[in-house]
Parts: structure tokens; C-alpha cells; sequence
């Protein structure tokens, strides 16, 4: 610690060009010569109509007429009013605490400063969801601010035991970022991992969520997520229940979730709010639409090219008929069409949505009519396609759908060139790859591998009414959510 | 070790590749292929024709009109003194590879079948890319009149055929043979097989009976309306209609087969059949103006005659399949076989087939609900 000087503290301050916001009042009119207080902070940071009414009124009023000069406990004791204020002594930390938007008071007589929280960031208000939309269920959502965010979850869960712990990322941007967890469920082994790995972050700037997840797997090439991403209060507060913990970046509106398993990508909270048998349908829905949208094209090259027998006559009259006039192979005309479906993907995300919906007529007249009535691709393989990409957008979770968008480009190349040998092979790799990965200490693909019948029970049911427990997988503390 | 490393790398990027780009060699789309339908065999003038009926794929894209413009089946067809040189000269006018998975009927006229049958099923039991689920069917018809007949209406005769004869199985009529039961049945000692045989009705494809094949070669045939009671072994639910005489009237009564038991026996050197079977017969109507109230004498009196009839139909079907036609298409031999399995091996079962005695005992059910009584329940 180096207590400070003031006045080559403020000559400092005022000699760098870090567009920090000054404000001096002298004491007695300045009668007392040498007598000041400087007040140093941002002003964009700063809610300026609480600076004034709340330190700098109080602080003129007090100075205009005192006879003599006061300290920083006499200040912070009886005449200002911020309600988040200490008094600090540091010299060093000076610079870094006006940086972090804090209001820094220096007082000419005095070793001690005093530090007020007056911090005002221009942030929305609380959004509707946009990644997990919700049919039914409450519509708030994390925004960019994590004091909004913290106070979200607060609302919902009301338990002593939630703890909320705060880091500070990044050597230049000094991120806020908050680990929250319900001590008496979630596993230490997990709440100590996501600590450690936040903690040995050495970087020197994180800007959103994703970039931290980055820093947070355990293999850093991986392509699968291994965190999930929350975007709705009441999700991250059922996953805290659940036994999970919750990273949250101020400046970032997704919090990150951990540990995630495979299964879970396909949960969405929906099935927590309509009824059980629906959810389960809901979800079969969803494992079904992953492997059309990984697999579809790829099918559809081998029984065309490959494995021709396997295919029931008439249907086989009626796929010949339709590609007798595409001069493309299977292969090259399906290659070619998932790749203009992931430009149009990629262009509706890219582009304002005013313009999105015109792309995806256009995108529509040129594949969907012209494309067939040209002959360039059979009428089935453009189904099969759209199938497949309609199927990608019913996963909850996008983040999950990313990896398969490229795997299936692969897997087609493996099965257009091998046929059903090379569509195993490939789909070998996958699972190979999926049943290695583990995700904060819990197996990836838990509870199908190893299996455990319980939890997978529970991944299809997935109703907390009729299920007492929480999943094995997660080895929580408290294993029961229900009293018996 | 790093040295190794990298040979071992390109080593395997080696393998791959040659493994992906040997395969690129396996692949025909299906659009390249001719989806053979139908292969029909005859003999003419001692040589053995080869027709393939083959989906046109471009028939839907045609806008030619006029005679054979459009078709969506075309002929291929082609000749030779053997079905080796048939086939060879047949290949010479494709212009693209086979597909056979989707053969739906092999049809073979009743001369080629007479010499070439077992020939065929041998050569098809070889060919891996062939169907064997497809059925197998006789004609007495001439090829080009069956394809005709179809082709005018723009249908396959494979489809047509296959329709047919499964209508009638589903129906209980008639049953399917598949070609994969033949060679199963050529596979034994012993080969009686009924092939069905169809023809055309009024320009029609109709079921007109069956072949009996015994060994090898076409032996006899049994026409449709003469093969009530031996359908009531060679199909799984057999359903017939038969009129009864009662009194002055004629009723038509349907009969469902409901439970068939075939127990063989072998004592002294004698093989014996107790043939149980049961049916479920509804009254359903009659000629004239039908009592509502058909009573328990009526009841018995009717059942009794369509018990006799229903014994006759069966008795008749044996009797034919061993005196007529010395063949055991009702496949008597299978049930024995596996009952005496070793006895079986030393027999000669065309013979020993002939002299073997059956007992049927039949039991008729039936139910007259259609016959409304008013005078069961009195109104109040």
C-alpha cells in the first residue's frame, strides 16, 4: 500500500488524457489557501444528477463557508449522502478506482480519500428472450448489465444458501464477472473447478460470455459446447436448483451454464411447464431432428448412389423420375445445396430483419422453383434439405446445432465416397468423440454413457412434480428436491 | 520417434485416401440404372426369349404423343437357343446396368417352365443383385399380349400381377409364391411345389389356377375353381363362399377356416394324416325370402350339409393331389418330415406320398345373425 500525495495526485490526474472528469471546491470562498477538495470520476460512468445532489451540494455548501478545512471521515461521516461509499488510502488504487467508475474524493489535508459508488451504465431494460423463446413461461432475460442480471435471480430464488461470487477479468477491460451457486446442492468439485479456471484467466481483455467460455473448457480445440448458454432468468434459476453454477459477465447477456451433458442441449424449459407427455414428445421430437439434420443429405447420397437395393420399387421409379434430368450426381448436388442453405442461413443472421425476410423469398424462388424447374436438383434432395435445415432450428440450444452444421458437410463427403460404410465410420468418430468429452468432471453424453436408468428416465420424463431427485450424474449434495 | 511419427501420418493419410477414392468407384445413382419391373421367360421356336419390362423414367418428362410416346413401362426383349445366350444378347442392348432389387414378378410361360425352370432357379439362386421376395408366377399367355394388355394403360404388368395375386392371398383366395420358397423347395429331397398361374380374362390379368410342379418340370393344372379344398391347406385364412341347399332355398353362406391340424402318423410301414379343421361359416343370405328366425333345427340341418360339403372339398383336394396329379403340393412331406425324421430320409415320397390315408374330421360354427328375429325379444 503507498499513501498518496495529493497534490502530485492530482497533478497527475490532470496531466494524463484519460478524459476523467475533474471538479475542485475550495474551501471559505478560497480563503484558505491551499485548502481543496478534488472530486475525480468519468463522467459517462457516472449518474451526475446523484454526484450533485448527493457529494457536490453538500460538499459546496459545507466548503463555501467553513472556517477550516475537513478530512475524509469528517466528509463521509456528516456531510455526504451516497449511500455506498468507503474511505481508502492507497494511492495506487486511485487511478484504477475512477477507471472502474467509481467517484474518487481527495481531500488536500488528508492521506485518506474517499471512494462512492455513483455508477450509472446506459444499459436496456429487460428484454424478451431471442435464443430460448418461450411459447409459455416468464419472458424476462438477462440483459448486459449484471447488477439487472443478479437482481433477476435474486427475485427468484429467495435462499441463504445462493452464493454469488465476484471475479474480475481481463488486465485491461477488468471485466465484472459473478460465479453464483446454491451451496448446499451444487458439487464442490464443479464450483471449485469454473473458480480455479476464472481465477488463472491472464488475459488482457474479455469483452462477452462466449470469449470466457473459451477460457473455461477443458479442451480448448473441442468443437462440442461443454457449457450451456442461458439467456432466461428462469432457466439459470432452475439450473441452480438443479445443482449447477452460473457464470455471469457484466457486458454480456447470456450467462454460462456448467456442467452441461448432451441430453440437456435437447431440454428446453417449455417441457417444465406443459405437461409431461407432451415435454417427452417434445423431446423425442428433438433427438430426431438432430439426426435429420446431421444425417438427411447424407442418407439420401448413399440410398441414391450406394444402396440402391435397399429402396422399395416404386419408391425407387419415383426417385429415378425425379433426378432423370439432374446432370449433378447425388453427391456434388447435395454437397451443393446444404452449402447454399448454410449462405442463406448465414445471411439472414447477418442482415437487418427487414431486409431477412426478403432474402428468404428470394432464397426460396431461387432454390425452391427455379433450381428444380432447371433441373439442377431433384425435388426430394431439395425436401431432404430443408428438412434437415428445419430440423436444425428445433434444438433449444443453437450452440449445440453449430458443430453438427459442419460435421454433417463431413459426413457427407465420408458417405459420398463410401457409401453406408463411410456414413459408419464417420458417425463411429462422432460418438467416439461425444462419449470421451466430459464437461466439468460430468460425463458428456451422462446419463446414456454410462448408463444409468434412473437419469435417463428422467431425461425423457423430466418433471420435477413426479421425480424426487435430482440427476445422479450431477452428484450434488443434496440429492433429493422434493421432501419424502 | 518424431521421424516415425510423421510416416506413420502420412502413411495413414495414404490408406484413407486410397480407401475413399476406391469407393468412389461403387457408386451409380439410382437414376443411372434400369428398374427392371417384370422378367418374363418363354420358349418359341426352341429358343428361349428374355423380356424385361423396365420403368421408363423419362416417360413423365415426355411431351411426344402418339403411339408409345409417354409409356411409362417399355419392353426389352431378346432371344437365344439357351438361357445363358438369351441373357448375353440381352445385355448387349442395355444401354445402362440392371437394377434387379425391384423385380416384383418372374413370370414364366408353361413351355419354358417344362424345360428350363429348375435351370433358371439355380441361375437366380446366383445372382445376388436379383430379388428373391418377388413372387413367381406361370402363364399360359403369350408375353407380348400380357405387356400389351398392361402397357395400353400406361401400369406395370409386375405391379399388376403382384396386386393381384396378393388381393387374393389377403383375401384368403389364393396364396403368394415367392421365389425364394421355390428354391427352398428345390433345395429338398423332395420337390412338389403349386406355382399360380395367371392368364387373361376380357383383355384382363386374372388368376386362372395353378401348376402343379413335380420334381422338376410343369406335370399338371389345376384350375381356380376347382381349388376351393386344396386352398384350405395352402392358405393361411382361406374365406370361401358356398351355397347351400336348404328346403326350396339356396343360402349363401361365407366360411372362414379358423383352426387346421394335421397330425401325421406312421405304423407299420403305413403313413396316416388326422386332418382336423374348423371353420366359422355366417349365414348371409338366400335366393328366396329367408325365414328370420332360424331355429336349432334349421341351424343343425344347414350345418350338417355344409359340414359334408366342406369334408367333400377336402377329400376331393387330396384325392386329386394323389391320384390325379401324384404330387404332394399340399406339402404333406414337411409336416412328416418333422415328425419322423429319420424315417423320412429313406422314403421315397412321391410313392409313398400316394398311398398314405387321411382322416378329416371338420366342424362347421355357424352363426345365422344376419336372419333378424322379432319374436326372441317381445316388445313392451
Amino acid at each position: 500500500m503507498e499513501r498518496f500525495d495529493f497534490e502530485q495526485t492530482v497533478a497527475y490526474l490532470k496531466t494524463k488524457s484519460l478524459d476523467y472528469t475533474q471538479r475542485s471546491i475550495p474551501f471559505h470562498n478560497g480563503m484558505l489557501r491551499d485548502a481543496m477538495v478534488e472530486l475525480f470520476y468519468i463522467s459517462q460512468l457516472t449518474d451526475r444528477a446523484a454526484l450533485t445532489d448527493s457529494i457536490v451540494k453538500p460538499l459546496v455548501l459545507h466548503c463555501s463557508s467553513a472556517r477550516k478545512p475537513i478530512n475524509a471521515r469528517m466528509a463521509m461521516d456528516g456531510i455526504i449522502y451516497a449511500d455506498n461509499c468507503r474511505i481508502e488510502s492507497d494511492g495506487k488504487k486511485i487511478e484504477e478506482l475512477i477507471l472502474s467508475g467509481m467517484v474518487v474524493i481527495l481531500f488536500s489535508n488528508d492521506e485518506q480519500y474517499i471512494v462512492v459508488n455513483l455508477k450509472k451504465v446506459e444499459h436496456r431494460s429487460v428484454p424478451t428472450p431471442e435464443l430460448s423463446y418461450a411459447v409459455r413461461g416468464p419472458q424476462d432475460c438477462f440483459t448486459e448489465n449484471l447488477d439487472t442480471n443478479l437482481s433477476l435471480i435474486r427475485y427468484r430464488i429467495k435462499d441463504k444458501n445462493m452464493r454469488i461470487k465476484n471475479f474480475e477479468v481481463g488486465r485491461r477491460t477488468k471485466a465484472r464477472v459473478a460465479v453464483i451457486y446454491i451451496e448446499d446442492i451444487a458439487n464442490d468439485t464443479v464450483i471449485n473447478e469454473v473458480q480455479k479456471r476464472i481465477g488463472n484467466i491472464d488475459v488482457d481483455g474479455i469483452g462477452e460470455s462466449g470469449e470466457l467460455q473459451d477460457f473455461l473448457l477443458n479442451n480448448k480445440l473441442q468443437m462440442f459446447p461443454q457449457m450451456g448458454l442461458v439467456e432466461r432468468s428462469d432457466m439459470a434459476s432452475h439450473s441452480l436448483l438443479e445443482g449447477k453454477v452460473i457464470v455471469l459477465m457484466d457486458g454480456s447477456g447470456i450467462a454460462l451454464l456448467a456442467p452441461k451433458t448432451f441430453s440437456e442441449f435437447f431440454y428446453s424449459h417449455d417441457d417444465r411447464y406443459d405437461n409431461k407427455f407432451f415435454g417427452l414428445f417434445s423431446r423425442l421430437l428433438r433427438y430426431t431432428a438432430i439426426i435429420i439434420a446431421l444425417t438427411g443429405s447424407s442418407l439420401f447420397v448413399a440410398l441414391t448412389s450406394f444402396h440402391t437395393d435397399v429402396l422399395p420399387v416404386k419408391y425407387a421409379i419415383s426417385l429415378s423420375e425425379m433426378r432423370s434430368n439432374v446432370p449433378f450426381t447425388a453427391l456434388i448436388g447435395a454437397f451443393s445445396l446444404e452449402f447454399i442453405m448454410e449462405l442463406l442461413r448465414e445471411a439472414l443472421l447477418r442482415v437487418p430483419k427487414q431486409i431477412g425476410s426478403a432474402i428468404g423469398i428470394v432464397g426460396a424462388i431461387v432454390i425452391g422453383s427455379a433450381a428444380v424447374s432447371a433441373g439442377i436438383f431433384s425435388p426430394l434432395l431439395l425436401i431432404i434439405v430443408s428438412t434437415a435445415l428445419l430440423a436444425s432450428f428445433a434444438i433449444p440450444d443453437y450452440s449445440l446445432v453449430n458443430p453438427f452444421r459442419v460435421l454433417k458437410f463431413i459426413l457427407l463427403l465420408f458417405t459420398g465416397t463410401m457409401g453406408f460404410f463411410g456414413f459408419a465410420i464417420f458417425l463411429t468418430f462422432i460418438l467416439a468423440e461425444l462419449v470421451s468429452l466430459n464437461s466439468f468432471g460430468v460425463p458428456y453424453m451422462a446419463p446414456w454413457a454410462p448408463f444409468n436408468f434412473y437419469d435417463f428416465i428422467r431425461t425423457l420424463i423430466g418433471n420435477s412434480a413426479i421425480d424426487p431427485k435430482r440427476p445422479n450424474y450431477l452428484r450434488t449434495k443434496d440429492k433429493k428436491r422434493m421432501k419424502e | 520417434m518424431v521421424k516415425h511419427r510423421k510416416l506413420f501420418s502420412v502413411f495413414a493419410i495414404i490408406i484413407l485416401l486410397t480407401a475413399l477414392l476406391t469407393g468412389c468407384g461403387d457408386s451409380v445413382d439410382i437414376n443411372e440404372k434400369l428398374i427392371v419391373t417384370t422378367i418374363v421367360f418363354d420358349v418359341k421356336d426352341r429358343e428361349v426369349w428374355y423380356y424385361l419390362e423396365i420403368a421408363n423414367i423419362e416417360a413423365g418428362e415426355s411431351k411426344d404423343v402418339g403411339e408409345g410416346a409417354g409409356n411409362k413401362y417399355i419392353v426389352y426383349k431378346a432371344h437365344g437357343k439357351t438361357l445363358t445366350e438369351a441373357r448375353d444378347n440381352l445385355d448387349t442392348q442395355l444401354d445402362k446396368p440392371l437394377y434387379l432389387s425391384g423385380v416384383r414378378v418372374l413370370v414364366f410361360t408353361e413351355s419354358f417352365a417344362k424345360e428350363y425352370l429348375v435351370e433358371y432357379l439355380y441361375r437366380v439362386r446366383v445372382d445376388e443383385s436379383q430379388r428373391k421376395k418377388g413372387l413367381t408366377v406361370i402363364t399360359k399367355e403369350d408375353p407380348e399380349e400380357l405387356y400389351k394388355s398392361t402397357h395400353e394403360r400406361n401400369i406395370s404388368a409386375g405391379f399388376m400381377i403382384e396386386g393381384t395375386i396378393e388381393t387374393l392371398d389377403e383375401s384368403g383366395k389364393s396364396f403368394m409364391r415367392t421365389t425364394m420358397r421355390l428354391l427352398e423347395n428345390l433345395s429338398s429331397n423332395y420337390t412338389g411345389i403349386l406355382i399360380p398361374c395367371i392368364g387373361l380374362q376380357d383383355k384382363e390379368i386374372s388368376l386362372r389356377g395353378y401348376s402343379v410342379v413335380s420334381g422338376s418340370t410343369i406335370t399338371g393344372f389345376l384350375p381356380v375353381e376347382e381349388s376351393v379344398g386344396t386352398m384350405f391347406f395352402k392358405t393361411d385364412k382361406p374365406k370361401f363362399h358356398f351355397i347351400v341347399p336348404y328346403n326350396d332355398m339356396n343360402l349363401t353362406i361365407e366360411v372362414l377356416l379358423t383352426k387346421r391340424k394335421i397330425t401325421p402318423s406312421y405304423e407299420d410301414g403305413k403313413i396316416n394324416y388326422d386332418i382336423k379343421m374348423e371353420f366359422r361359416a355366417e349365414l348371409m343370405y338366400g335366393d328366396k325370402k329367408t325365414p328370420y328366425n332360424f331355429d336349432d333345427t334349421a341351424t343343425r340341418e344347414v350345418s350338417e350339409t355344409l359340414t359334408a360339403m366342406l369334408k367333400q372339398q377336402v377329400s376331393d383336394a387330396i384325392d386329386r393331389a394323389q391320384k390325379e396329379f401324384e404330387c404332394d403340393y399340399l406339402q404333406f412331406d414337411d409336416i412328416f418330415r418333422i415328425k419322423f425324421p429319420v424315417e423320412f430320409q429313406d422314403m421315397d415320397w412321391q410313392k409313398e406320398f400316394i398311398n398314405a390315408n387321411a382322416n378329416i374330421d371338420v366342424k362347421v360354427d355357424l352363426s345365422t345373425k344376419w336372419g333378424m328375429d322379432y319374436g326372441a325379444n317381445k316388445v313392451k
